[in-house]
């Protein structure tokens, strides 16, 4: 089954549910809430499945969807091809380790595997300064910590359909506020923008996606 | 209560990964202490989980699934145990998962001890360390290359632009000369991140430096 998962890059939720965890479809109402939203918190079963029981099915499901998702995020980020996929790895693993860490009630799973990439690519950056560390590269840093957990799991998907529904520029100022850490100057350039125009866009966005997740609430 | 704040663009670069690694560890440090910019934060990291379910799938390679399969009973690295001179004060978590250096002492009543790996330390590159001064001390007046980012740990200090005390976050750049101050209150335990070395002002304060083999 994993080949066919893995294979495909993208699959249905599904098809893993009607395999691996019955439950969901047998519920009392599976209808009732949205497939996104079920296939969201199938993902959380897949984290505590690790953290309980080591379930490496449950693994080679959550590789199978985050993993491409993963390599594809490095990408954007400015990784070549290899790091991307190494930094993929990296993160997969970290939420194999980690898994007892994530809190169902308190986080996404697809938000507390982001922190967990983020970290990454943190060292990442500071790897490709210095080569020499690669031997520690790895070490310590992306462990999720506390802090990064405090939204809960249903204002996030809340968070989640707002960002979609946000008009275009908008949302790419949020993608490019992600991507780099100085809008006063670089997005700024990037875009051939005013500085004053980059930073209200942000601003807006952030203003509209807590109003619409408050609204929603 | 918390009275300096990273500016939201700062939240936003922290959120996505693309703060420097020492800055990151600010900003971590800071997040830990703050509510509110936790909450601000919990947004962006919102938002980055909607980012990624949202992005282009990148297919892994072949073997991807395998070799990451093999590589699940390997032994997981243990944290450093943070060093016994911290012991007495209470230091973040993203801090205690850091690699921390011996201190050394630049006067008695200050001393310095770098957050990095030993192969990182040197000279011209960006740099984190913790800095730690007693009650009523100055620091040498300076100014600096880049940015430097400061969480206070414990205590207070102040310079030109205010007071900043345990939980607060400081940003300076090229733009500030100054000479931070111990309140008289107390000691003072800050982590700082540097993007280049700081500039010293007066002759004698340059001499410390050379004759200590300080590069902070």
């Amino acid at each position: 089954m994993s080949a066919i998962l893995i294979g495909t890059g993208e699959f249905s939720g599904a098809v893993w549910r009607r395999t691996w965890h019955p439950r969901v479809r047998t519920g009392s109402s599976p209808d009732a809430t949205p497939r996104k939203a079920r296939i969201l918190s199938d993902w959380s079963s897949c984290l505590r499945a690790i953290a309980q029981k080591r379930d490496r099915e449950a693994f080679v499901l959550l590789f199978g969807h985050f993993a491409p998702r993963l390599k594809g995020f490095f990408l954007r980020g400015g990784a070549g091809n290899g790091l991307a996929e190494d930094l993929a790895q990296e993160t997969m693993l970290m939420v194999w380790r980690k898994a007892a860490m994530f809190d169902p009630e308190r986080a996404q799973a697809s938000t507390w595997i982001f922190t967990i990439a983020r970290n990454l690519r943190i060292d990442a950056k500071r790897r490709e300064r210095d080569p020499n560390l690669l031997a520690e590269f790895f070490e310590g840093v992306a462990e999720p910590t506390p802090s990064d957990q405090l939204v809960s799991a249903e204002r996030c998907e809340a968070l989640h359909r707002a960002i979609r529904e946000l008009p275009p520029d908008q949302a790419e100022a949020i993608r490019l506020a992600f991507f780099e850490d100085r809008p006063h100057s670089e997005i700024a350039t990037a875009l051939g923008l005013p500085l004053g125009t980059v930073k209200s866009r942000v601003r807006l966005a952030m203003t509209r996606l807590r109003a619409l997740v408050e609204e929603r609430q | 209560m918390i009275q300096h704040h990273p500016e939201p663009y700062l939240l936003a670069a922290y959120a996505g990964g693309s703060l420097p690694r020492g800055a990151a560890l600010i900003v971590a440090c800071h997040l830990e202490a703050c509510v509110l910019c936790r909450q601000e934060s919990g947004l962006w990291n919102c938002a980055g989980g909607a980012l990624l379910e949202d992005v282009a799938p990148a297919p892994m390679s072949a073997g991807a699934l395998a070799q990451m399969l093999a590589r699940l009973d390997e032994d997981e690295p243990q944290r450093p145990a943070p060093p016994s001179f911290l012991s007495r004060f209470g230091i973040p978590e993203a801090l205690a998962a850091q690699k921390i250096g011996r201190r050394r002492f630049v006067t008695p009543s200050i001393w310095f001890a770098p957050v990095e790996a030993p192969g990182e330390v040197k000279r011209g590159a960006a740099r984190t360390y913790l800095v730690y001064a007693k009650a009523d001390t100055v620091l040498a007046e300076h100014s600096h290359r880049g940015r430097e980012f400061t969480h206070v740990i414990s205590g207070a200090f102040s310079d030109g632009t205010g007071t900043y005390r345990a939980g607060d976050f400081a940003l300076t750049d090229d733009t500030v000369h100054h000479a931070p101050g111990v309140t008289q209150d107390g000691e003072c335990l800050c982590l700082i991140s540097a993007e280049a070395p700081m500039r010293l002002k007066s002759f004698p304060a340059r001499l410390v430096q050379a004759v200590t083999g300080s590069q902070y």
